[in-house]
């Protein structure tokens, strides 16, 4: 997936910025939990046989006539892990807008992530793999592999999908605590959005859930002519006729799952952000990207 | 019903067309309900399915071509089921044309009674309104229809002129009754000789009586054809008319069917109404293979009336006949293998084994048998040529009585046999009784349809040879005169199918000339008398003679008679079952044309089954 160079001259004003700091894999410009030889001091330690003498603070030494070594704040990278929904329900020929933002912005995510060299690992629960990209030059990868995912999920055959199940599984691959992106438009029952989230909180990861809904997810007829509506995800089927207090209930009952799930979200340290996909892709994906408060 | 362009198309059950309004309402609802009107994907149905459900707005309901495709589909299961039918206009009328022997029988200046009921049907076809439809049957022993239903009269007067004479006797009473129940038709017309009793004229059946002359009635035919010692030919004719008459028996005989004809010397006899007169034919020679033998009589002026039964046919056979056994012992038990002159079926309960000439062994035959028979020592209980077994046996009788000039006979001293234990008969009216004991007849010889039977009320079995001479001698006798000297003529209902020997490659008639035979597996099936020649798989050539002999069609001067059913059931008023169901395969073809359709356009168009 291409960007525009308008969008990217806006995500190089972009960074990551994380709430909370983890362990990195490799040097970099975060904040890490490791003590070691950074620029901000961390604090004294007494000296123990084996560290460098280069770090005793003589001066200390000669106010106490004890032997303290100085500890500086390690800044290292942090791991990305992208998660998307590649259920029916984004990827239906006909709600195939949906999946398009959620791969916009996970483009545009990946490639702040990407330009301060922070690992990004890219998973679509439904799929079979779990690519991890690092640097820059990998943006280009990551894009074919958006491309070539979506085009399998939208053209290729449905097959049924326990999104719990497939969570659970992409939360196996992750290597390193860090940050956890979730983008699904949570159009499940409680229970399960529950259900889905916790195998990343178990990783320890900062957790952020974006839910992206489609024009059909907001008024799931358009024509108010009476539609046999079908389940993206089932097959099942209902003829309705929505009149303006069924629309008004349904968006009552749409709002109030919404609300719950952001509840949820709250009482569990996940930042949840609604956002409704329509074109340009870009302006979704960036407004996104500023709500999220992950970026700034 | 509606009336169209002389066409009447109504149903069986007209309440059941409601089911059409029906489905188009039953199948508004369904697809305002599914809402197949217009069709949405939507993420989930989670919200939507807590909504009350409201079906789509009428005016918004536009039917899609699936729509129209399931209401075409259950209008015409609808209209099916409703036994939609199509009539003409007109009456459909069932007319059966007597085709059975006597209607061969000469009538008027060269033709016969058959041609005589085909003018007259022809005649009353194209009296009858010309809406009338018409079904015609062929009534001989079969009633075999000759068209198709509903056939124009146009049709109907060409199919009635293709009416072919058969060589069977008639069952029309039996026809005529199974014709009348069927509602199917709304009249019966009948065409044939036989004299009809106690008919009350009505629309539903006329019967059309060929008008008959008594003096034209003479017939004289051949009741039987079968060979006398070696060569001779004993021929017994029947004769029915007002007098006596001189009829003079001729015939030829050949070796091959390339071979010079050989001549018999012509006789003439005496032929008495309504009695058998036997009369042998020698030939000149001993070489020949197959005779026909034929009858006419003397006086020119009282011409043979039917003269196809004049014709008989016989032939030679040069191996020992092949016998079945119907027994609860084998053949071995019974001494029989020991019979040279013989050869016993190995198998006895094929329908083809059952044309063999048989020994009926302590059982009795249930019906007439069409092969020449041997029936020994049968349990009581009627036979099936008439006459009885008594059941009371004696023991210890001694033969008093016996008729020496029977040919079983000869060389026998019966007053010498003592049997042990015997079933006194009551010999059949078509035999004679040959042994007699002081408890009555205790052996029955005779005829009938031109095929020998015989008939002992003892034990002749096991055959002993020389340690039972006269026991011996008389069973020899026995089976020489039923299966050897009887010639290997077969007699029967003609068409009949007759099985062969595996051997036999080719099978033809030899006489009358260019008629094709055609051998389905191991059996053919002639229509008609004569002499067909089989050959064997080694270049054999063999001759069979076939004959059909009925006397009840051929004597003319007995009353046969026709008695319609007292009350004649009414015509039908509605459906007709013949008619509705040819439109009930119209129709269910149209339904399957239509799903068929359905199925094509969602292939093509990669529609899936729940979609439209």
């Amino acid at each position: 997936m291409a960007l525009d160079p308008r969008t990217l001259r806006l995500l190089d004003t972009f960074a990551l910025r994380t709430r909370r700091s983890f362990y990195g894999a490799r040097q970099g410009t975060h904040r890490s939990q490791r003590r070691g030889h950074g620029v901000e001091f961390a604090e004294y330690r007494s000296y123990e046989l084996g560290d460098n003498p280069r770090y005793i603070d003589w001066n200390l030494y000669a106010r106490s006539d004890k032997i303290y070594v100085k500890r500086y704040l390690e800044e290292e990278t942090v791991s990305v892990f992208m998660v998307i929904d590649g259920s029916r329900s984004l990827t239906h020929p006909s709600l195939q807008l949906k999946w398009h933002a959620a791969a916009h912005f996970v483009t545009c995510a990946s490639y702040i992530a990407l330009a301060s060299h922070d690992p990004v690992t890219v998973s679509v629960l439904g799929g079979h793999q779990s690519p991890q990209f690092w640097g820059p030059r990998s943006f280009a990868p990551l894009g074919a592999f958006l491309d070539s995912e979506g085009k399998q999920l939208i053209e290729g055959t449905p097959a049924k999908m326990d999104i719990v199940e497939a969570a659970r599984i992409a939360a196996t691959r992750v290597r390193f605590p860090g940050i956890c992106i979730v983008i699904s438009d949570f159009l499940y029952p409680l229970e399960d959005v529950v259900t889905m989230l916790s195998p990343f909180r178990a990783r320890n990861m900062e957790i952020h859930a974006v839910q992206i809904l489609g024009p059909q997810d907001i008024d799931p007829d358009p024509a108010s002519s009476g539609s046999t509506l079908v389940d993206s995800e089932t097959g099942e089927e209902i003829g309705l006729s929505l009149d303006p207090s069924s629309r008004e209930q349904y968006a009552r009952r749409l709002a109030a799952h919404t609300e719950a799930v952001r509840e949820h979200c709250l009482s569990a340290q996940i930042k949840f952000v609604q956002v409704v996909a329509q074109e340009p892709l870009a302006e979704t994906s960036i407004s996104t990207l500023r709500t999220m408060g992950l970026f700034v | 019903m509606i009336s169209l362009f002389g066409t009447t198309i109504a149903a069986a059950s007209p309440w059941l067309l409601l089911g059409i309004p029906c489905a188009l309402g039953f199948l508004v609802y369904i697809f305002r309900v599914r809402g197949t009107a217009n069709q949405a994907v939507v993420s989930s149905l989670l919200f939507l399915k807590e909504l009350p459900r409201r079906p789509i707005g009428r005016k918004t309901f536009v039917p899609p071509l699936q729509f129209w495709l399931e209401l075409a589909i259950l209008s015409l299961l609808v209209l099916a089921v409703s036994g939609l039918y199509l009539a003409r206009s007109g009456n459909h009328i069932a007319i059966i044309v007597d085709s059975s022997l006597s209607m061969g029988a000469l009538y008027g200046a060269g033709g016969t009674r058959l041609d005589q009921a085909k003018r007259i049907a022809t005649l009353d076809i194209e009296r009858a309104p010309a809406s009338t439809t018409y079904t015609i049957f062929a009534s001989s022993k079969d009633l075999i229809p000759l068209s198709q239903n509903h056939e124009s009269s146009t049709d109907a007067i060409t199919t009635v002129q293709g009416a072919r004479q058969s060589h069977r006797p008639d069952a029309l009473q039996q026809h005529l009754a199974s014709l009348l129940g069927d509602s199917h038709y709304d009249g019966v017309w009948v065409y044939t000789d036989r004299e009809v009793e106690r008919h009350q004229p009505s629309q539903r059946l006329i019967v059309n009586q060929i008008p008959l002359d008594p003096s034209t009635s003479t017939n004289a035919w051949i009741q039987g054809i079968h060979l006398e010692g070696t060569h001779s030919i004993k021929v017994k004719l029947g004769y029915g008319g007002s007098a006596p008459k001189d009829g003079v028996v001729e015939g030829e005989c050949f070796e091959s069917p390339t071979s010079a004809p050989l001549k018999l010397q012509s006789k003439i006899v005496r032929l008495t109404p309504h009695e058998g007169t036997t009369t042998t034919l020698t030939p000149v020679r001993s070489e020949w293979s197959y005779c026909r033998v034929h009858i006419k009589l003397e006086d020119a002026a009282l011409f043979d009336a039917l003269p196809i039964d004049n014709e008989g046919w016989i032939t030679r056979s040069s191996s020992e006949p092949t016998v079945r056994l119907v027994s609860a012992l084998s053949a071995d038990q019974l001494g029989l293998t020991t019979i040279k002159t013989i050869a016993i079926s190995a198998d006895d309960k094929t329908a083809d084994s059952k044309k063999l000439p048989t020994i009926y062994h302590r059982v009795s035959p249930s019906v007439i048998p069409t092969t020449p028979s041997l029936v020994v020592f049968p349990p009581g209980g009627a036979l099936p040529w008439g006459g009885t077994v008594l059941s009371q046996s004696a023991r210890g009788k001694e033969v008093t009585r016996w008729d020496a000039s029977h040919p079983v006979l000869q060389y026998v001293n019966p007053s010498l046999v003592t049997f042990p234990e015997v079933h006194p008969l009551e010999c059949p009216s078509s035999a004679t009784p040959i042994l007699s004991a002081s408890v009555g007849p205790i052996a029955c010889a005779g005829e009938e349809r031109g095929v020998r039977y015989l008939i002992t009320g003892f034990e002749l079995f096991p055959f002993e040879g020389a340690k039972n001479p006269t026991i011996s001698i008389f069973t020899l006798n026995v089976l020489k005169w039923l299966y050897h000297s009887s010639g290997t003529t077969t007699v029967g209902d003609l068409p009949i199918r007759l099985p062969l020997p595996e051997s036999v490659t080719e099978a033809g008639y030899i006489h009358p000339e260019n008629l094709k035979l055609k051998l389905e597996g191991s059996a053919i099936a002639p229509s008609v008398p004569g002499i067909i020649q089989l050959q064997d798989e080694d270049g054999g050539e063999r001759y069979l003679a076939l004959n059909s002999f009925e006397e009840k069609e051929s004597n003319l001067a007995q009353r046969n008679t026709l008695s319609p059913p007292s009350t004649i059931p009414g015509a039908p008023t509605s459906s007709s079952p013949a008619t509705s169901r040819s439109l009930l395969s119209i129709l269910a073809v149209l339904a399957l044309f239509v799903i068929g359709g359905d199925l094509v356009r969602r292939l093509v168009r990669h529609v899936r089954w729940g979609d439209a």
